[in-house]
């Protein structure tokens, strides 16, 4: 059988002791594709990367690198280059000799390290710093040095590990763009795992999104985004994330809101939509994104009223936060819509964008 | 198929290093717990079963051995106990006791108390002092045993229960001193502060707060410093010559008569001799075990 | 609640100077937020106020009074950490009672009882009163560290940077109820953090810190919109705002040149009026948010030509990564526009969301 992937897994899980820290993975990735693993703390997303680079052994299921089956291969024969979170740089060694490290390990002529060496170290634009050690080097250096170990081997497979977590924010918006630009440039196949969507989105081909050792959607960062799978996705990406509230479909096909039992007038498509999967009764959630809600300073049918809390303004837009109860709304503004604590306004979702999912199951109606 | 058999054989291999790893485990076990089995075997024999050249599984046990050295023995081993060996034994083991808890509390609370300064506060010649402190260790203690000697007889501390505390607690400051400043190196310095914002003197945030999280360095500190006491043999014999008389030196006396060692009293007195140890282990195991490591302690 | 003065605030570490001549007034009531790199001197400032470090010049003032010679406890500050938050050997009540039972407050039984309970409850953290603190997730714990802060009504708030170890989702979620809970309380509140969003967004006033000088003090809106100088501008705003060197060139109509003559870019009378006032026409630096340039697809007038290196979805967004000669040029779109690869592209600046910076001294001329 001939696969066209670069990395295959099949039914892949790994447990520690009685936890399963990944469940029944299955993915595949194409030759040259940038794809991120992303999830919260504890979803298994590092642990399936390790599983992929020979760190950890999954109790079943089968892992494939340029279709040969590596279950039983140590790292060393993946050909996998590895970028550790901490960055994992040798402490009494030079940048050059971090570097050349992999290079001397499998005995390459001494002129052929330096050439390879120097490739890599311009690409990354570390070429002046290749004599330092690592205790005398930035943040941004480090991560900077510790990719170049990675790519001097040109492995096939390129597995980043939060790259970017132990970075300054202020860094860590050009080491992402660093990322992406040499992606582009040598092309080489690439998991990228992160708890943090902005760096998910930005640099991602596919996104691989996880909660709780399940894979929940692998899918291109757009289409995530504007149609995720389940709550946990809807929720997870964007920022701030998806508002839920929990509704009802009436009898005049309108949407009785959790908010008091506060009444949404929603177009036929909703309507129908609801009505074709006979799910009427009081298990459904409507996700609205924060962009996609406009707000109203007097009655409007198509909205539901609550009283504004907190205006966080963040420059180029405001988040707006709508209090009702115990719900919580957030309503992505201009910065120049400034409505002031206390004020109530009606929160008017854009109807197209409006989706309903199942409160039981957390999946989205289609 | 091929995998099916492939996984098979990962089975096979992961039961199989089971296996072995139980059998290294059982050897050490044996290694190390055999002596004990055969001081006790040997304590309940009589000398001429210990002698026995084929040792029988089974054989008539005797509380003999018992009885001589807590000297109430009839007739008995010949050779064994002089007199008043029932009250020297006695004596001895309670000298042991009060001298082992005294040493132990003292180097405890010395050691704490630099220690924590020692972590907390910076101060000129602080590495330097670190140094010195350890150096106490470097020589081998038989070097120094003339001179002290020599010295305790002629300021008067020879054969005094201060002198040995005094002696004793040296030999264990290097070693409480280190032990517990790596622990509290790895207490974050921000509970006392919290504690101090919230209304503690520094003090009372070092009692309240630190100590507990130390709980295991104390308790491994504790069981070091003890056990060196309780087997200090060179300086227990050469100073404590009449009034401080403890254990080693008493179970060395006892079991050698005329004709030797007296094998049975020699296994007999030392098991006796190692049950405070045990217990005192046993009591303190949990906290044991983490402070053994000197890992990071955790929430 | 009293007002928090600092004056000439020095601090010295050894030889490194970590708070270089502080100065700030932090209102009854406010939220006041330290924002900078790793390093800056926010954290020390801080400790300084809670008393935990000593300043070596300065004058410390709570209200009117000296605070300089008090201990922590006498300042009644409450700190919330970063990372450390709770006495492993306690369980989360035992940690919430812990400073009530301190021996400067011992409050009566019942008091301690109500105080917790209703600390709780503000914090959602009432079925975890009984737990071990290893029990706990990162949120929980920090959750019950800021309500060991809150339970004991201190007068001043200080917070160590509270959210950063948390994951961004539930960074998001604690920002805005911790700054519900302050607005609540009003209790003045000196807040640390790396985060320039954190900052914007939880912050009445916000002040700039770097290397140990504070580069700027004003609401969040005034630091991202007029910043002081180049190191505010460029740490306030994700993606970074955009620099491109420039000079202005004189004439009936002035104009500025922008990479070396890349592009001329014409300007209004009412810019070139205020042009003409600065001083310095040479080495200057041109300063533009992201947002404020508008992506052409045509050739124009004092638009600037570029090529598309990549796109950036954000899904409320866009960011699309530009090359302009040696340089990455950021900007922001409405998500609905989108261009390809290598696709060649006209820039428009708006003229109103310009500002100039001194190369030399960083320091802003400002514009727009």
């Amino acid at each position: 059988m001939y696969i066209m992937s670069m990395i295959r897994l099949i039914n892949m899980t790994k447990r520690f002791g009685k936890t399963v820290a990944v469940k029944n993975a299955d993915l595949e990735i194409e030759k040259g594709e940038l794809v991120v693993f992303l999830g919260p703390s504890g979803c298994g997303k590092t642990t399936t990367l390790r599983c992929i680079a020979g760190l950890e052994n999954p109790e079943e299921g089968e892992i494939y690198i340029d279709n040969e089956m590596v279950n039983d291969l140590p790292t060393l024969d993946r050909d996998v280059g590895f970028v550790f979170q901490h960055y994992a740089l040798f402490p009494h060694m030079s940048a050059y000799q971090n570097i050349s490290f992999p290079l001397r390990a499998m005995k390459h002529k001494k002129s052929d390290i330096e050439r390879e060496v120097m490739k890599v170290a311009e690409l990354l634009r570390i070429d002046k710093i290749l004599q330092f050690k690592p205790s005398h080097l930035s943040g941004g250096d480090l991560q900077s040095v510790a990719l170049a170990r990675a790519l001097v081997i040109k492995p096939k497979v390129f597995l980043l590990d939060e790259p970017l977590s132990t970075l300054d924010a202020e860094f860590r918006e050009e080491a992402r763009t660093m990322i992406k630009k040499i992606h582009l440039e040598i092309g080489a196949t690439t998991i990228y795992v992160t708890h943090d969507q902005m760096e998910a989105m930005a640099i991602a081909d596919r996104i691989v999104t996880m909660n709780l050792g399940e894979i929940q959607q692998i899918d291109a960062p757009e289409y995530v985004y504007h149609n995720p799978v389940n709550m946990f996705v809807a929720n997870f990406l964007g920022s701030p994330g998806m508002n839920f509230i929990d509704c009802s479909l009436e009898e005049n096909n309108t949407l009785k809101l959790g908010l008091d039992g506060k009444i949404l007038q929603i177009n036929e498509k909703i309507v129908k939509k609801i009505k074709a999967v006979g799910e009427d009764k009081a298990v459904l959630m409507m996700g609205i994104r924060p962009e996609d809600i406009k707000l109203s300073f007097k009655k409007d049918v198509y909205g539901f009223d609550m009283k504004v809390t907190i205006v966080e303004e963040i420059g180029p837009e405001n988040i707006v936060n709508l209090r009702s109860g115990d719900h919580v709304v957030k309503v992505l503004t201009d910065p120049d819509i400034l409505p002031k604590t206390g004020e109530t306004v009606w929160a008017v979702p854009d109807q197209d964008k409006i989706r309903i999912f199942d409160q039981q199951t957390k999946k989205e109606i289609l | 198929m091929d995998r099916k058999i492939r996984r098979k054989r990962k089975k096979g291999i992961k039961v199989a290093g089971k296996v072995i790893i139980f059998i290294v485990i059982a050897i050490v076990f044996v290694a190390y717990v055999f002596p004990i089995f055969w001081m006790g075997v040997t304590s309940l024999k009589t000398k001429v079963q210990i002698f026995d050249p084929v040792p029988k599984i089974f054989f008539k046990p005797t509380i003999n051995n018992y009885k001589t050295f807590i000297g109430t023995a009839e007739g008995g081993e010949v050779g064994a106990g002089r007199a008043g060996a029932a009250t020297s034994f006695i004596a001895a083991m309670g000298r042991s006791i009060l001298m082992t808890t005294s040493v132990t509390l003292l180097s405890l609370l010395l050691g704490t108390m630099a220690a924590y300064v020692l972590s907390r506060y910076n101060m000129p010649g602080k590495d330097d002092l670190l140094f010195a402190i350890l150096s106490t260790r470097m020589l081998p203690p038989i070097v120094v045993l003339v001179p002290i000697s020599l010295l305790f007889t002629n300021i008067g501390l020879k054969d005094t229960y201060i002198g040995f505390l005094l002696l004793y607690t040296m030999f264990n400051m290097a070693f409480s001193v280190w032990i517990m400043k790596s622990f509290f190196d790895d207490v974050p310095f921000s509970f006392e502060e919290a504690a101090m914002c919230d209304g503690y003197t520094r003090f009372r945030a070092f009692l309240k707060v630190v100590l507990p999280m130390v709980k295991p360095g104390l308790a491994a500190t504790a069981i070091f410093c003890g056990i060196l006491v309780w087997n200090e043999f060179l300086f227990a014999i050469v100073i404590g010559t009449r009034k401080w008389v403890f254990m080693p030196p008493t179970i060395f006396t006892m079991s050698y008569g005329a004709e030797g060692i007296i094998w049975g009293v020699l296994a007999s007195s030392s098991l006796i001799y190692i049950i405070p140890v045990l217990v005192f282990v046993y009591l303190v195991r949990k906290n044991l075990l983490r402070g053994i490591t000197f890992g990071v302690i955790r929430g | 609640m009293p007002t928090i003065v600092l004056k000439n605030v020095v601090k010295k570490f050894g030889k490194i100077v970590a708070l270089n001549e502080i100065d700030l007034d932090i209102k009854e009531g406010e939220f006041f937020v330290l924002v900078g790199p790793t390093g800056a001197g926010k954290t020390t400032t801080l400790r300084v106020v809670s008393g935990l470090e000593k300043i070596d010049s300065g004058e410390l003032l709570f209200g009117k009074e000296d605070a300089t010679a008090l201990s922590p406890a006498e300042r009644d500050v409450a700190f919330v950490y970063q990372s450390f938050s709770l006495y492993p050997q306690m369980t989360v009540r035992k940690n919430l009672e812990f400073p009530l039972r301190s021996p400067m407050y011992r409050e009566s039984g019942e008091e301690i009882n109500s105080r917790v309970e209703h600390v709780a409850d503000l914090l959602h953290i009432t079925p975890l009163l009984d737990r071990m603190p290893d029990a706990l997730s990162g949120g929980e714990m920090q959750r019950v560290g800021i309500g060991r802060a809150i339970v004991r009504k201190p007068q001043i708030f200080l917070m160590d940077e509270p959210l950063s170890d948390l994951d961004a989702k539930l960074r998001e979620e604690l920002r805005v109820e911790l700054r519900q809970i302050q607005s609540d309380l009003k209790t003045t509140t000196l807040y640390v953090t790396h985060d320039q969003v954190e900052a914007m967004s939880m912050g009445d006033r916000v002040a700039v810190l770097n290397e140990g000088v504070i580069h700027q003090i004003g609401t969040p809106k005034e630091v991202y919109r007029k910043p002081s100088d180049l190191f505010v501008a460029g740490f306030i705003g994700n993606p970074k705002m955009n620099f491109l060197s420039c000079k202005i060139v004189e004439g009936a109509s002035p104009a500025l040149d922008l990479e070396k003559g890349l592009i001329h870019v014409s300007l209004s009378e009412k810019m070139a009026k205020k042009v003409r006032g600065f001083s310095k026409k040479e080495g200057l630096i041109m300063g533009i948010r992201p947002e404020a340039i508008i992506l052409h697809r045509e050739k124009g007038k004092s638009r600037l030509e570029a090529a598309v290196l990549f796109l950036e979805h954000f899904g409320s967004m866009n960011i699309i990564n530009l090359q302009i000669g040696e340089k990455i040029l950021k900007i922001r779109t409405h998500p609905t526009q989108t261009v390809k690869q290598k696709e060649k592209v006209w820039l428009e600046f708006e003229e109103e969301h310009m500002i100039l910076f001194d190369e030399e001294t960083g320091k802003s001329l400002a514009i727009g």
